[in-house]
């Protein structure tokens, strides 16, 4: 054959290829009723090529099957040993089996692309289209194809308005199609956000023509997949009256569902929505403020397990679960428990709220009395006029003038509290007491109402006026009342502005509390701007306070000082909670994953060591950098000594208000969406319930990442899956089957399908050592997963009696410890003091060695470590202690000629003495900095003042 | 004179004539305007409404045509070395020259891969700068560089193969015999073990018997990780694969000369 020949041949070829072609899509468009044409319907022309279009159609499918996958068949050629199960082709039909080895096979596996299963998704999934496109006008007839243009289009390429010209299109060829419709309405669904009035009419167009073609009856429809289509649609309609509560059309939703059986997922879909309308949990978002991404479940609803438990436990034994037995403040007679009394402030509050939500979590019998005792009280201060509560706060005198002023911070914390307590019983008095509250604020003056006066407890309310904002949103959710709408634009509105300074405010507490007013706002204002605060001043903040700080720490020892950004410096035990409490709300709001991340980053590396491993005591001041637990020396913190020492009678705020954290990530650790979704945002040990589904996860997160989960009564809820932003890999298996996974972190993994009655779920998480640098002086710490690392020192714990500090006559203090008296008990520090040296640079190329340790459930205690990571250290003479702390650190890579020496770490959540933040040991070719010797000891009277505007 | 320099005078000119051979038919432009009128369509296709969805497409096409026009090159030339020499009786005068029969098929062999090679770089660089145009795949990354020298190597194979069945058969038959085994090597060669195991008997030992013997056309097919984006393959198999091709080119080349050794002009 001449090459001329052939050439001519391959072009003849092709040009009768296009005829083919051109003719197939023709008659496409001529007789598109069914796949399979009949004869006497379309000539002998339309007959003849009817089975050719049928399979150009499904070849091109298979093709765009194999693009989706990668550009392979999916099959398995993987070599299994024998009996061992493949998931990956399990999935896809594939069998197991093991062949030889073979070294040509060897050579071609290795050269074509790799069996390794992989989806196109986003914006990729474009790439399937042409091929679709093709097999849609080969054969309008084959639904797989426009219904898997449909999902590109829809659901990758999120282009809906595409997605409905082509299913209009569709069904200009196919007017008949039960597929059609329901894609339409899925596209108008737009996962509730869309046209509901309209996607409910294209669902149940699909439902009237599937009965319309079935004769009434469903099952029997005869193409493949229209029965489910006909579920699927009344799924869908169950979703929409469900969120109308409109129980008669529930009611023949089920019908319709029960014509195919009892036992299918529609029916249970519109079984499970009429057991939500009848008894609600989730209130649908009215147009007074923009819809949340999800809420957290009524308190109850959380039944903490394994390690969570135990912690919890461990707290209500402890002071949070016992300081009304003998606390100062909360003595009988206080003006929250009886009426007409005047004295009484926020630690009632603040302790209350803590002792609630653990009651709650916990089902503790004497604790649940004690909540009730205590609200019973509060709830009985209500006055006629609306006010509830101390007498006192509502008469302060002003200064200098002697006007009269109120005091209502207290009770923004109080309704916390019991919101919690309503959530428990439904008791209609909580809402209103509250409501009445409100009126009487409103009621208020301007020049009385939310003001300073002179006394410095008057400036807190000011500071933090919008903290009984998302209460009052959460009131209006339940009683439709807009006297809390009101109120909280009043809060807003006397809010203390930000003015463009560079700090929001210099109160580490008041931080963690206003910088998600506005955002939080945004709901109701509906102002970007308003929605962009909480990320602007967040950053801020963390970058500069927190620059030299892991997981969320700042250097703000009570307030934040001129040029105190070390890890030396310290956070106060409240921050945490109310840290938590922002987060919440703004994940709640915005459905953002580093909210959750950040919630998991403080309860587990931060708040556990604020109390000793007993629960018993508490301390004041948390550092990343903190190798004394000392009573008695004066430590370089704003505050007078003794400020890290625990204690079980001072910190009057922290307290009161430190143990608030635990329960708060607790009762947040799975959530709902609007649609009725589960949203597993955070993972711990915990079961639930939500109306008919219930739920465990058994896991020993954070120490371990695998999460198991096992679900009954699902019905049609889909789940949203956290996936961490450390996460280097996430996958979920179903009943042992690769199901799910997420190459992205950050982000939320739906899981959606017809579910069987009880379903399991394994999730592993991926994580990897790590070190973050700190950019100020290129300090390193050690991470991994969701946890950083602190230098293990082993830990002595030391029972003092508290000090009394004397100032010597160069300026410096130091506390002397009380001559103790034979049978004269006094107030008792714990005091946790390292057994070895602190002082290392980290020797970055030795490499970091993750070790799984024994479990206990007891896991923040550093002798029960339950993981470490081994890494290699050299000491750094200069290195010494400043005022208790370890030197504010310089810069790395630090010259040092100490030998090298391997080094343990253990989770900074475990470590009281922590060395968190460590420079890193000059090696070959670094441009190193020998460290500069610092005095002992500083004056009190040369420390850094406070940040001045 | 020295012999070395003899030698590579004598390749040369032989080289030289493949070369004019092929680029005087026109066939190689012929193939390239009608990869143009099929690839172009594909590639500027808005299936649904939706733009740029067909770059994998428009590659997986364009890669396609590659491999076939090459090997419809690669087998024409290495098909027309000796057929009409023998039918032309010129192959009397040319093994009558100073010249043995081994550098004659070595110099001929060299000729036509060569010129196959500039071919598959027109082709390649065509197809380079559509994907740097169009922004497809991973530009000219390792996995490029690797299916390049991959197919690069596979052509000394088909060459080899075509220029031994051109010492028995006629240039067409040659043309054909070739297209048939190697195209259905690249196509089912991985498949072969299977296809005899569900054989079985007589048909079971041809398939191993092909499976061992038969060039292995797949090993050079790196489409599927170019189009797909799959990253470059492992050192080991890619290594593996042109040691292959080496070894199988220098037997073939090996038994051919041999063979032309014995034959009668």
């Amino acid at each position: 054959m001449s090459g001329r020949h052939a050439v001519r041949a391959a072009a003849a070829a092709a040009v009768l290829w296009g005829v083919a072609g051109a003719l197939a899509l023709t008659l496409g468009r001529v007789a598109p009723d069914d796949r399979v044409q009949r004869a006497g319907e379309g000539g002998a022309l339309a007959v003849a090529f009817a089975d050719a279009r049928n399979l150009l159609s499904e070849a091109f499918l298979t093709k765009a099957d194999e693009y989706f996958h990668g550009g392979l068949k999916v099959k398995c050629n993987h070599r299994h040993a024998a009996g061992e199960t493949c998931g990956e082709c399990a999935e896809h039909g594939g069998e197991e089996h093991a062949p030889p080895f073979d070294p040509f096979a060897w050579v071609a596996d290795g050269i074509a692309a790799p069996n390794r299963h992989r989806h196109l998704d986003g914006e990729d999934a474009a790439e399937l289209l042409p091929l679709v496109w093709v097999a849609a006008k080969a054969d309008p007839g084959n639904d797989e194809a426009w219904s898997t243009a449909w999902y590109v289009i829809n659901h990758q390429l999120h282009r809906p308005d595409l997605a409905k010209k082509l299913v209009l299109e569709a069904m200009a060829l196919r007017p008949d199609s039960v597929e059609l419709p329901y894609l339409y309405g899925d596209t108008e669904w737009a996962v509730g956000h869309g046209n509901v009035a309209e996607a409910e009419k294209w669902f149940r167009r699909a439902v009237d023509l599937a009965l319309e073609k079935s004769g009434g009856r469903p099952a029997e429809l005869k193409k493949e997949g229209e029965t489910h289509t006909y579920l699927m649609a009344i799924t869908f309609l169950s979703a929409i009256a469900r969120d109308r509560k409109d129980v008669a059309a529930l009611e023949g939703l089920r019908d319709l569902a029960a014509r195919v059986g009892t036992d299918n997922f529609a029916y249970g879909a519109a079984t499970n929505a009429l057991g939500v309308v009848r008894a609600p949990t989730v209130r649908a978002a009215s147009e007074e403020l923009a819809p949340l991404a999800f809420e957290t479940l009524p308190a109850g609803s959380i039944r903490p397990e394994g390690w969570l438990r135990h912690q919890l436990e461990l707290e209500a034994a402890g002071l949070p679960g016992r300081l009304y037995e003998n606390g100062e403040y909360l003595k009988p007679g206080n003006g929250w428990l009886k009426s007409g009394a005047d004295w009484g402030w926020e630690e009632q509050p603040y302790w209350l709220r803590t002792f609630v939500k653990l009651a709650a979590l916990t089902q503790d019998e004497r604790m649940l009395g004690v909540a009730r005792q205590w609200c019973e009280g509060v709830l009985s201060t209500a006055r006629p006029d609306g006010w509830f509560g101390p007498e006192g706060l509502r008469s302060h005198k002003r200064k200098p003038d002697g006007g009269t002023l109120s005091d209502i911070w207290p009770h923004m914390v109080m309704a916390e509290a019991l919101l919690t307590w309503y959530d428990l019983t439904h008791d209609r008095r909580v809402l209103d007491v509250l409501a009445g509250f409100a009126r009487w604020c409103l009621a208020q003056p301007d020049d009385a109402f939310l003001q300073a006066g002179g006394e410095w407890t008057l400036t807190v309310q000011q500071g933090r006026a919008c903290d009984l904002v998302p209460a009052l949103f959460r009131l209006y959710g339940l009683t439709d009342d807009k006297t809390f709408l009101s109120l909280a634009d009043r809060l807003f509105r006397m809010r203390v502005r930000t003015t463009g300074r560079t700090f929001l405010t210099i109160h580490n507490v008041n931080f963690a509390q206003r910088f998600a007013y506005e955002t939080v706002y945004s709901r109701r204002s509906g102002n970007p701007s308003h929605r962009a605060f909480a990320d602007y001043w967040y950053d801020i903040n963390s970058r500069l306070w927190g620059g030299e700080f892991p997981r969320g720490g700042f250097a703000a020892d009570e307030c934040q000082r001129v040029g105190c950004f070390d890890a030396r410096y310290a956070t106060e035990s409240c921050c945490w909670g109310e840290l938590l409490r922002s987060f919440r709300e703004l994940a709640n709001l915005t459905g953002e994953v580093k909210w959750c991340d950040r919630t998991e980053d403080v309860v587990f590396n931060w708040h556990p060591v604020a109390f000793t491993p007993d629960w018993k005591r508490v301390h004041y001041l948390t550092g990343a950098n903190m190798v004394r637990v000392d009573a008695t020396t004066d430590h370089n913190f704003m505050d007078p000594p003794p400020r890290i020492a625990y204690s079980s009678e001072r910190y009057r705020c922290c307290l009161h208000n430190a143990g608030l954290a635990l329960p708060l990530f607790a009762e947040n650790l799975t959530r709902v969406a609007p649609n009725g979704d589960l949203v597993i945002a955070l993972y711990a040990p915990h079961a639930g319930r939500l109306g008919a589904t219930s739920w465990r996860m058994e896991t020993k997160y954070p120490f371990r990442e695998t999460v198991s989960l096992a679900f009954s009564g699902l019905g049609t809820r889909g789940i949203r899956l956290r996936v961490p932003g450390w996460a280097k890999g996430f996958s979920v298996k179903r009943n042992g089957r690769p199901f799910a996974a997420s190459a992205e972190a950050g982000r939320w993994l739906d899981l959606r399908g017809t579910w069987d009655e009880t379903e399991r779920f394994e999730i592993e998480m991926k994580a990897e050592c790590s070190l973050s640098t700190h950019a100020r002086t290129h300090a390193v710490t050690v991470d991994r997963g969701p946890l950083s690392y602190s230098l293990e020192l082993g830990e002595r714990f030391r029972d003092v009696p508290a000090p009394t500090f004397e100032t010597a006559a160069d300026g410096t203090s130091a506390g002397v410890f009380p001559a103790e008296k034979e049978g004269v008990a006094g107030e008792r520090m714990t005091e946790v003091l390292p057994a070895r040296d602190w002082n290392y640079a980290l020797v970055r190329t030795k490499g970091l060695a993750f070790r799984e340790r024994p479990w206990t459930e007891d896991c923040f205690v550093a002798s029960n470590a339950v993981c470490e990571i081994v890494a290699t250290g050299r000491k750094v003479p200069e290195w010494t202690l400043q005022d208790g702390e370890p030197a504010a650190l310089q810069e790395s890579p630090v010259a040092t000629d100490a030998p090298e020496e391997p080094i343990r770490f253990i989770p900074m959540g475990a470590a009281r003495c922590r060395l968190t933040v460590l420079p890193v040991a000059a090696e070959r070719g670094d441009i190193a900095t020998r460290w500069q010797k610092v005095p002992a000891t500083t004056r009190r009277a040369e420390r850094p003042q406070l940040i001045t505007q | 004179m020295t012999g070395v320099r003899l030698w590579c005078r004598q390749m040369l000119s032989l080289v030289r004539l493949s070369l004019l051979d092929l680029w005087r038919r026109n066939e190689v432009f012929s193939l390239l305007a009608l990869a143009l009128a099929l690839a172009v369509p594909v590639s500027a296709m808005k299936p649904f409404g939706v733009p740029g969805g067909g770059g994998r497409a428009a590659q997986e096409t364009a890669l396609l045509l590659i491999w076939a026009f090459s090997l419809f090159v690669a087998i024409g030339t290495g098909a027309r070395l000796f057929p009409p020499e023998f039918e032309s009786r010129t192959a009397l005068p040319l093994f009558a020259k100073p010249v043995s029969r081994g550098r004659i098929l070595l110099g001929k062999f060299l000729g036509a891969w060569i010129a196959s090679l500039t071919a598959l770089a027109l082709f390649y660089a065509l197809f380079a700068s559509a994907r740097a145009f169009f922004g497809g795949g991973s530009g000219l990354g390792l996995d490029f560089w690797q299916a390049v020298s991959l197919h690069a190597a596979y052509l000394a194979v088909v060459v080899a193969t075509a220029l031994f069945f051109s010492l028995f058969l006629s240039s067409g038959a040659t043309f054909a015999v070739s297209a048939v085994l190697l195209g259905g090597m690249v196509l089912f060669g991985r498949e072969l073990p299977e296809l005899g195991r569900e054989a079985g008997g007589v048909g079971r030992a041809f398939a191993q018997a092909l499976y061992v013997l038969a060039p292995h056309g797949e090993f050079f097919d790196m489409r599927l990780r170019l189009v797909h984006a799959w990253g470059p393959a492992a050192s080991g198999p890619y290594w593996a694969a042109l040691a292959y091709a080496a070894a199988y080119a220098s037997a073939l080349l090996a038994l051919s000369s041999w063979i032309l050794g014995r034959k009668r002009p």
